[in-house]
């Protein structure tokens, strides 16, 4: 079963378009969702939530269409934002009254256990927050009341390493059952390494790929070569590659399978930021 | 439910400029009965002027409340929660509405308190007109509320600021030169005037009713 299915989304404006974009995330997976600085992802995830108007497509949320009508789909999600979108001067107490009357399965209990998990002061004003505390109390609105699927936007960014392992950490928590999904969209691939089952990597509005990270990272090789070697490669099926002072580095999906093909040939695996990189700086046939 | 939630948001969001605005209005009727206290009462409507900072205070709140969740993009995460686009709005005519009747309770209480003051006691005629006062000053402070709201909703709370700033001077231009033009008495009166104000009362009317109506397709097709 699908968590969350997008058929062929599309949203067009001026100077961007958000084109086709189809995707799963299975029930209990997480999902990374990158691409650099405009590619989409943003717009993406508000497409998802029907803040944007579509100008194609559906959102299906376990079978279901998901638009702004449907509300007791959106008892099921939870969403963080990369800031707090309630007013400074309200308090964590204040907030979890708010979100009682907006929930019906709101969770006290538990969302006094993650404040106090968090350690976050529930009668001070969010004004007084440091952004990993603003981000952990999104974290816990989020998780209090029973939500199936967290869609977060950014919600490391900014933060000390030690605040998002620790954030990274809940994450993990929470898909343990396996009926809890995460579609999650970063810049810090490095989290997306630790915690995704699946990368979705989007391109000036396109989508490239969705493979399993598994996959990106094991399968995937960087080969690091002289002319020679680059000429026979850049055959190589998917290869993508670019030319640098000394040398060219090609980035190959099947790289697992064809290195033993070129032994003078040094092979890395390669890492999530270096497959971005390449597949947007580089060239292919 | 769901309005209940988006209620108290609203009201601890402007929890703190409530009390600020609750001091300010003390220091200035206490004032109002300070600079006045050696003057003589004869009817509750030579004081009318002081119920109005009351009214038009409820309404500003509603401008504060949108500049307040336009900066921390409350509506952007409002609509990810289990409330519709239609509920929000309707919650925010409904808190315009305990705005608009809270302001207009602490006016009528302060210009009773103010003649209690001046040892006068209010008579039944003074009471009918405060009540007719108040209801005036309620349709206005509502109707200006509607505008708040749809504007923001359409526009965003900067650029609604603005076209209602244009409007209200407009409004006060037309009425200083229209007014004394309407009167029949009046030696510069011109007798097509009326007609003219009243077409212009009706066309507000309906631009009202018409912004009422449009805010629930805008907020509909707002994208954030």
């Amino acid at each position: 079963m699908n968590a969350l299915e997008i058929r062929n989304v599309s949203k067009n404006y001026d100077r961007f378009q958000l084109e086709h974009v189809s995707l799963e995330l299975p029930q209990g997976c997480i999902m990374g969702l990158i691409g650099e600085n405009g590619a989409g992802k943003s717009t993406l995830i508000k497409a998802i939530l029907d803040l944007i108007q579509k100008d194609s497509g559906e959102v299906l949320f376990y079978g279901k269409p998901l638009d702004s009508s449907q509300t007791e789909l959106k008892e099921q999600i939870g969403v963080v934002f990369d800031s707090i979108h309630f007013h400074e001067v309200l308090t964590p107490l204040q907030i979890g009254s708010i979100s009682a009357l907006t929930y019906q399965n709101w969770d006290e209990n538990l969302y006094q256990k993650y404040l106090k998990d968090f350690k976050l002061p529930e009668k001070s004003k969010i004004k007084d927050f440091s952004k990993g505390m603003k981000m952990k109390l999104n974290i816990a609105v989020a998780l209090s009341h029973q939500a199936k699927l967290l869609i977060l936007d950014e919600p490391t960014a900014g933060l000390d390493p030690i605040a998002r392992d620790e954030l990274l950490d809940i994450f993990l928590d929470f898909i343990q059952d396996e009926t809890h999904s995460i579609l999650i969209s970063s810049h810090i691939t490095s989290d997306l390494e630790k915690i995704a089952d699946y990368i979705t990597f989007l391109h000036e509005g396109k989508l490239l790929f969705t493979k399993s990270k598994d996959e990106l990272l094991y399968d995937y090789r960087i080969a690091k070569c002289g002319e020679a070697d680059f000429q026979k490669l850049k055959s190589e099926n998917g290869a993508v590659w670019r030319k640098m002072d000394y040398q060219y580095e090609v980035l190959l999906p099947d790289g697992k399978t064809i290195e033993h093909n070129y032994p003078d040939c040094p092979f890395d695996h390669a890492k999530i930021d270096e497959i971005m990189l390449l597949y947007v700086k580089g060239e292919r046939v | 439910m769901k309005r209940k939630g988006l209620l108290l948001n609203d009201f601890y969001t402007l929890k703190d400029q409530y009390f600020t605005y609750g001091k300010v209005m003390l220091a200035l009727m206490v004032l109002a009965c300070l600079i006045n206290i050696s003057s003589e009462l004869t009817e509750l409507s030579e004081v009318a002027y002081l119920m109005s900072p009351f009214a038009i205070f409820a309404m500003s709140m509603m401008m504060t409340l949108f500049t307040y969740e336009e900066k921390s993009g409350f509506m952007k995460y409002a609509f990810t929660t289990p409330v519709t686009r239609k509920s929000y709005l309707q919650e925010k005519y409904l808190f315009s509405l305990f705005n608009t009747t809270a302001g207009i309770l602490v006016g009528i209480v302060f210009l009773l308190m103010y003649a209690l003051f001046h040892k006068y006691v209010p008579t039944v005629q003074d009471i009918s007109w405060m009540l007719l006062f108040s209801g005036g000053e309620f349709l206005v402070s509502m109707v200006m509320s509607i505008w708040v709201i749809a504007l923001n909703m359409k526009f965003g709370i900067a650029k609604a600021r603005s076209i209602l700033l244009i409007a209200m001077v407009a409004v006060v231009i037309v009425g200083t030169v229209s007014v004394p033009a309407s009167s029949l008495t009046a030696a510069n009166s011109f007798p097509g005037m009326q007609w003219i104000l009243i077409a212009f009362l009706f066309l507000f009317v309906a631009a009202t009713v018409w912004m009422f109506c449009m805010s629930f397709r805008w907020t509909e097709r707002k994208e954030l």
